[in-house]
């Protein structure tokens, strides 16, 4: 088999993850919500590999978001995702529970931080608005499916970046 | 986590590198000095034809559950749709003839009419592609004249415009987008306001019209088609629902029950007509 670096697995995971978001996720609507694998991407990012890996898991998310939101500055979720990404990695070294079960509680936390930062970071660097008037609803419900898709995408990212020794080291 | 071993120091530095790269990304869109549309054209083009497929698979599932849920109903609503389609078949006819009258009087005089403008038909097959944007995408694009910066009507009212066009989609942002302004004025009178979208499917905003001006409950907003607006003048764009005085008093705001029914847009009409330059 061609050994691939973490990079081309990270760059295979968001083409796959920009698909599914693109052609699946988004037609999946309760209450009008639909799931943001981007966001919980950079969310378990820093969950999975720490501080470094969050912050380039979330630069990666956030450039694959931006490429698919035509309506907003291209560059605003490059910036709230990497450091989403860092500051769940920042929590991950803090932490000592890393069970499944934490994790999973955590990527839905994290994902309603994620969502705020973006609302704040979007209305400070641009005239976007994005959520008006249905911000409660949509990070209860965004919270949710972060929390019933994180076992699956936290088990790519550990495909990303530890799936063979030699690899580990670098990524950590 | 199996063990972060990067120094804090490099963590933050690859953090800081990071974040200027962002920021740059987000100064060169704000000057529009990127190659950011036709990367996003090029990312939407690359994608449509399996987002066709998929949603060609997710909306019969859709409809079945919605038939299963209101079985009766649907009966219902598909006797009245009938007798509706029968009522527009006549005037139809009525309009064919009226709409010759109209290019005739419009080409005499030489005025800007919406109706006589070309218009494409689209299927709506998603909506935004994630939550942070107010968006739909439709079934037709740059192969059918669609051109980004058209107006988008359906349902009797102003949908929005288009934003990203590729071979085969388009995309729409909603005039429900908190960042959308459509100029407007009353259409029974002369006072001009600017419409804000609120995240609401059925409400908006409408603000800047002068205090002087007559603006009541029931009144018709309209695209104001003044200069430099990026929507032709007279499309619908909804009813006055209650008029107040802006917070300074010098104003007055109007909240505004919009025409297109965004809860059950299904189809589209994109009109072939691009904002003078």
């Amino acid at each position: 088999m061609i050994p691939v670096s973490p990079l081309g697995r990270l760059v295979a995971v968001m083409a796959g993850a920009a698909v599914l978001q693109f052609a699946v996720l988004s037609q999946l609507r309760v209450v009008g919500v639909v799931p943001d694998v981007l966001v919980l991407l950079a969310v378990l990012g820093g969950l999975v590999g720490g501080r470094h890996t969050g912050a380039s898991t979330g630069f990666a998310a956030g450039i694959t978001a931006d490429l698919l939101l035509p309506g907003l500055p291209f560059g605003l979720s490059t910036l709230v995702f990497t450091v989403v990404g860092y500051l769940a990695g920042w929590y991950a070294t803090a932490s000592v529970d890393h069970s499944t079960r934490a994790d999973v509680l955590v990527a839905g936390i994290g994902t309603v931080f994620a969502v705020v930062a973006f609302v704040i970071a979007a209305r400070l660097l641009s005239d976007a608005v994005p959520l008006a008037g249905r911000l409660p609803v949509t990070l209860v419900v965004m919270a949710l499916w972060s929390m019933l898709l994180a076992v699956p995408v936290r088990a790519a990212l550990r495909w990303v970046w530890f799936a063979d020794a030699r690899n580990t080291s670098w990524a950590r | 986590v199996a063990g972060d071993r990067r120094s804090p120091s490099r963590s933050r530095l690859t953090l800081l590198l990071l974040v200027l790269l962002s920021v740059t990304l987000l100064t060169l869109d704000g000057r529009d000095a990127g190659p950011f549309g036709a990367l996003r054209s090029g990312v939407s083009s690359a994608l449509a034809p399996v987002g066709n497929v998929v949603g060609a698979v997710f909306r019969p599932i859709g409809a079945a559950w919605g038939n299963l849920a209101d079985g009766n109903g649907l009966r219902a609503q598909n006797e009245q749709l009938q007798e509706r389609i029968e009522e527009l078949e006549s005037a139809a006819a009525e309009a064919e003839a009226a709409r010759r009258e109209l290019a005739q009087l419009a080409a005499d005089l030489d005025l800007e009419v919406v109706a006589l403008v070309d218009t494409v038909v689209a299927r709506v097959v998603s909506g935004g592609v994630t939550n942070f944007d107010n968006t739909i995408a439709v079934n037709r694009g740059s192969n059918q004249g669609i051109r980004v910066g058209m107006p988008v009507v359906g349902g009797g009212g102003l949908v929005g415009r288009v934003i990203e066009v590729s071979g085969s989609r388009s995309t729409i942002q909603l005039v429900t987008d908190p960042s959308s302004r459509v100029g407007v004025r009353v259409a029974a009178g002369s006072g001009l306001g600017v419409l804000q979208g609120q995240g609401s499917e059925n409400r908006a905003l409408a603000t800047s019209f002068d205090r002087s001006i007559s603006l009541a409950e029931g009144d018709l907003l309209v695209t104001s088609g003044a200069e430099r607006s990026v929507f032709p003048p007279d499309i619908a764009v909804g009813r006055v629902l209650s008029v107040s005085e802006d917070p300074v008093g010098l104003q007055k705001e109007a909240e505004v029950e919009l025409s297109a029914p965004f809860s059950d847009l299904r189809y589209v009409t994109v009109l072939l007509w691009e904002p003078p330059r």
